[in-house]
């Protein structure tokens, strides 16, 4: 069955909504706001990404079909296939992006997308250059195990990634709350972009926030709390190759100096901030710290009263 | 509908250049002008509850230098777009020779930089500080 890659027909649709971002920015500064050597990064990103991935592209779908002849059922290209690959797809887009989030070898390809202090449309092409070559498609591959042809799974990606692009954006803020409740929205993305403690390694969706909601990984925008963008470090470069290898030179300066293989394997497989001797933070660190910090304050408050 | 690569690419990175035209003619240039309230407040949300003891801002206000009452005690504040970024450094990553002050590579993604400071910060006890011990270090 020949089906359409969505991304290829939503080119268009991404120019002319992020023309119109750009300008709406230009006339109301708190609802978009635009960098162009910024923008400029996050697109060259998204052409890196579009190049590696034509390479990439004949190997992976070359392991999916290899999985496929070991198939469990038939799925084919049926009406239900089509119902059960968009639930299954997206949790599988979710567990690619929990790992992203959590280990660091996965968080170093994945980290660029996270890099720009700034949350536009423009941010959504900030794309990976590195994530084919450390095997993030693997939990795609449970698709092809169960059974969906790697076409239909393709398809669904495209699908999911033009849905993504248009949750970049503050112009947008709460919308529709059953809408809110089910699907993943530009304020439950903001969250997931901000370095705000409490918000850190929260809402993992792709196209359903549902999966963050089963598994604990939700946590609603507070009006009271803007969300500030980009990473815990942030960089101070501009330079797309910069954005892409940062982290990976990070890991291996980490593990050139690491004293142990213990820490060697932190290094790589271990949450990203991990470190032997506390000089760096993790996410869950950082929550920890501000919890604390809290809970003093609301002592301090309460012995004054 | 397919297009070959050798199509596609090039007229997509023309596409990018366009945009990126496009960005910059409509929002303009974004450039933070730093002071010491704008530090301050940066501050206040980037390293919560540690006091700020000192500032000095370079002359183009594009960088400040912070001492804070931490174990790290200096900061590095830099402009980065109508950002900032701020980086923990230490004595040995600053060099200062009259005004200007040099500050290293530190990794990949902060790069090294040089300031000058405005003729009266000089005068600012905690750069005069910052100076003499910068020189005590070269010399031992």
């Amino acid at each position: 069955m020949n089906l359409p890659d969505p991304v290829t027909f939503a080119i268009p649709a991404f120019i002319l909504l992020i023309a119109i971002e750009v300008v709406v920015g230009r006339f109301s500064p708190k609802k978009s706001n635009y960098e162009a050597r910024d923008s400029a990064a996050s697109l060259s990103m998204g052409l890196g990404n579009f190049s590696i991935g034509l390479i990439n592209f004949g190997l992976v779908a070359a392991i999916s079909n290899w999985v496929y002849q070991y198939r469990l059922f038939e799925m084919g290209y049926h009406w239900y296939a089509f119902l059960l690959i968009f639930f299954l797809e997206d949790f599988c887009y979710y567990i690619f992006h929990r790992w992203s989030h959590e280990h660091r070898i996965w968080w170093a390809a994945h980290i660029n997308h996270h890099s720009s202090q700034y949350y536009n449309l423009s941010t959504a092409l900030r794309q990976t250059w590195t994530g084919g070559l450390v095997g993030t498609w693997v939990p795609w591959l449970l698709l092809s195990l169960i059974g969906f042809p790697t076409p239909l799974i393709i398809f669904l990606k495209g699908i999911s990634l033009v849905y993504q692009f248009w949750i970049h954006t503050e112009v947008i803020q709460k919308m529709w709350r059953p809408f809110e409740y089910i699907f993943n929205t530009p304020s439950h993305h903001r969250v997931h972009h901000a370095i705000n403690p409490k918000y850190l390694d929260a809402n993992y969706a792709g196209v359903l926030i549902i999966w963050d909601r089963m598994f604990g990984s939700f946590v609603p925008e507070d009006e009271n709390e803007p969300c500030r963008y980009g990473i815990v470090k942030q960089i101070a470069s501009f330079n797309p190759i910069v954005i892409a290898l940062h982290e990976w030179v990070g890991i291996a300066n980490d593990v050139r100096r690491a004293k142990n293989p213990k820490a060697i394997f932190m290094h790589i497989f271990g949450p990203p901030g991990w470190s032997d001797d506390g000089s760096r933070l993790t996410s869950k660190m950082i929550k920890k710290r501000e919890t604390d910090r809290l809970s003093r304050l609301i002592t301090k408050s309460e012995t004054q009263n | 509908m397919v297009i070959a690569p050798y199509i596609l690419l090039p007229s997509a990175a023309f596409a990018v250049i366009l945009m990126v035209l496009f960005i910059r003619l409509v929002a303009g240039s974004r450039n933070a002008v730093l002071n010491a309230h704008i530090v301050q407040s940066f501050m206040a949300k980037e390293e919560t509850n540690i006091p700020v003891l000192n500032l000095l801002l370079s002359q183009d206000h594009k960088y400040a230098l912070v001492e804070l009452n931490d174990k790290d005690p200096i900061r590095l504040i830099r402009a980065f777009g109508d950002k900032l970024v701020s980086q923990t450094i230490s004595l040995s990553n600053l060099a200062t020779k009259g005004r200007t002050v040099s500050i290293a590579r530190q990794d990949f993604s902060h790069p090294a930089i040089s300031f000058d400071l405005p003729p009266e910060e000089v005068l600012n006890p905690w750069a005069k500080s910052l100076i003499d011990q910068n020189r005590r270090g070269a010399q031992s």
